[in-house]
């Protein structure tokens, strides 16, 4: 299957690619299945895809590469997924400023092909964390240098 | 929209097994308990709205700006 109209052209897909989210994401109830694709073959970074409307499309990294100790709370059951996605967010033309979102991350089971974004309510994890302010400083100290 | 008023301990139930309870006031503060079936998400409006509103604003990203 074809899925056009897409920020990545045309994707390709098989029916077994299909990720489907009973839920939908937080504020998009009506999206509820998905694809999943990499960004590049050497990129952390993954796309989540609607495909009931291809225009949308979220990005999303494993949150555990930018804060190691990252867990998501106790009252989700471990066996209900197999991945743990957060969701990027990036000002259009300021890579550097991208965050990602550390209390409603992605659950995701490869096997069953199920999906859900869930809310970590008694953690002070933020909507908004920085991805990149190791970088933003190291840059500042090339400049300074 | 429903209207109740509770004392201290009083509950409320809702549908098939959720019930919210009245503990505390404090000035202009109630604190309040849930008790719901695993299955029932309960959270704050202001965190879920918030929620919303990252979903909104993610949903554009252009693959561009991706830095690897």
């Amino acid at each position: 299957m074809i899925l056009s109209g897409t920020r990545f052209g045309e994707v390709q897909y098989n029916q077994s690619d299909i990720f489907y989210f009973k839920e939908g994401l937080l504020g998009f109830s009506q999206c509820q299945h998905f694809l999943l694709h990499p960004h590049s073959e050497t990129s952390v970074f993954k796309w989540l895809q609607n495909i009931e409307e291809p225009s949308l499309a979220w990005p999303i990294v494993n949150p555990c590469i930018y804060v190691p100790d990252y867990q998501i709370d106790s009252s989700i059951d471990k066996d209900k997924y197999t991945e743990v996605f957060g969701i990027v967010n990036i000002p259009t033309g300021r890579p550097l400023e991208g965050t990602i979102n550390l209390i409603a991350p992605i659950i995701i089971d490869l096997k069953k092909l199920l999906g859900k974004q869930v809310i970590l309510e008694t953690t002070n994890y933020q909507v908004k964390y920085p991805l990149f302010d190791d970088l933003k400083k190291s840059n500042h100290s090339n400049n300074a240098a | 929209m429903l209207v109740l008023t509770r004392k201290i301990n009083q509950s409320i139930i809702v549908g098939n097994g959720v019930e919210i309870i009245l503990l505390e006031t404090k000035g202009d503060q109630a604190r309040i308990g849930i008790k719901a079936p695993r299955s029932v998400t309960v959270h704050r409006k202001e965190v879920y709205e918030q929620i919303e509103l990252e979903n909104h604003s993610a949903r554009n990203v252009n693959p561009l700006d991706l830095p690897f």
